[in-house]
């Protein structure tokens, strides 16, 4: 008896399904916040740190830039994950867009 | 109302009857926030192969506040008023996670409410004489916001 025999029926992969294409892996999307006069300042540093995992000091610092600034780039992804993040962020309903980097 | 750091590390809010009740009224509102309102987009520097994320965004938005208009309903449900010698009193216990549940919500009031009035500078807010339809939301917008400072504080 063969324990480590063949099997007889090998299943198909289909190259053209479940494959991510080099846009989806490349990180060359930025994840942008956008400032607003009604989300409290704490609320969007608490955001950032659940969304992102930050310390408070790193959620402190990017929540400042987008008040003074009217924005904020937070992090640079694939496309896959930058929509991830944005859909999160769009959650906890903070303003924020994905856009290519150049 | 106060809120106080229990020894499992649960929050307790302590709430009279009315600001029970105050709460469950702002609850009751949501969702205040268009789903449709949200896109991946920047409006400066639009990406048209982004257009099919933002349906799938808003979809998931929608979505998520069902489930939150759920939620909220059965949170509400299962507190339970303690009598003291001045009447009911309502402690909400909360842990970390439930808090930051409780902020997004009313987060959404806070924003939904804003977008109402036609988001307003808030030097603009302050100036303003409401009429009898803008008071209600400028009350939601303020109250979710005290309601969210406290919470925020807690967790910090």
């Amino acid at each position: 008896m063969r324990f480590n025999a063949e099997p007889t029926v090998m299943p198909t992969v289909d190259p053209t399904t479940d494959q991510k294409t080099q846009e989806d892996v490349d990180p060359g999307y930025l994840v942008i916040c956008w400032d607003d006069p009604v989300n409290l300042m704490d609320y969007v540093t608490h955001v950032f740190q659940k969304v992102f995992g930050w310390e408070r000091s790193k959620a402190d610092k990017h929540m400042l830039e987008v008040h003074e600034n009217g924005k904020s780039m937070l992090v640079r992804e694939s496309m896959e994950m930058a929509e991830h993040y944005v859909h999160q962020l769009h959650r906890y309903n903070l303003h924020a867009t994905m856009e290519r980097s150049e | 109302m106060n809120v106080t750091r229990q020894e499992d590390g649960q929050f307790e809010l302590r709430m009279e009857e009315e600001e029970w009740r105050s709460l469950c009224q702002l609850l009751s509102q949501y969702p205040l926030t268009p789903a449709d309102h949200h896109s991946l987009n920047s409006k400066n520097n639009p990406d048209p192969g982004l257009k099919e994320s933002d349906q799938w965004l808003r979809d998931s938005v929608s979505k998520h506040q069902t489930d939150r208009e759920l939620q909220i309903k059965q949170w509400l449900q299962g507190i339970e008023p303690v009598d003291n010698d001045e009447g009911h009193l309502y402690p909400v216990l909360f842990d970390a996670e439930r808090a930051d549940w409780l902020i997004e919500i009313l987060n959404d009031l806070r924003v939904g409410s804003w977008m109402s009035l036609n988001c307003p500078a808030p030097e603009t807010l302050a100036d303003k004489s409401p009429d009898s339809e803008e008071w209600p939301r400028i009350w939601i917008m303020e109250v979710s916001g005290m309601y969210q400072s406290i919470l925020l504080q807690a967790l910090s």
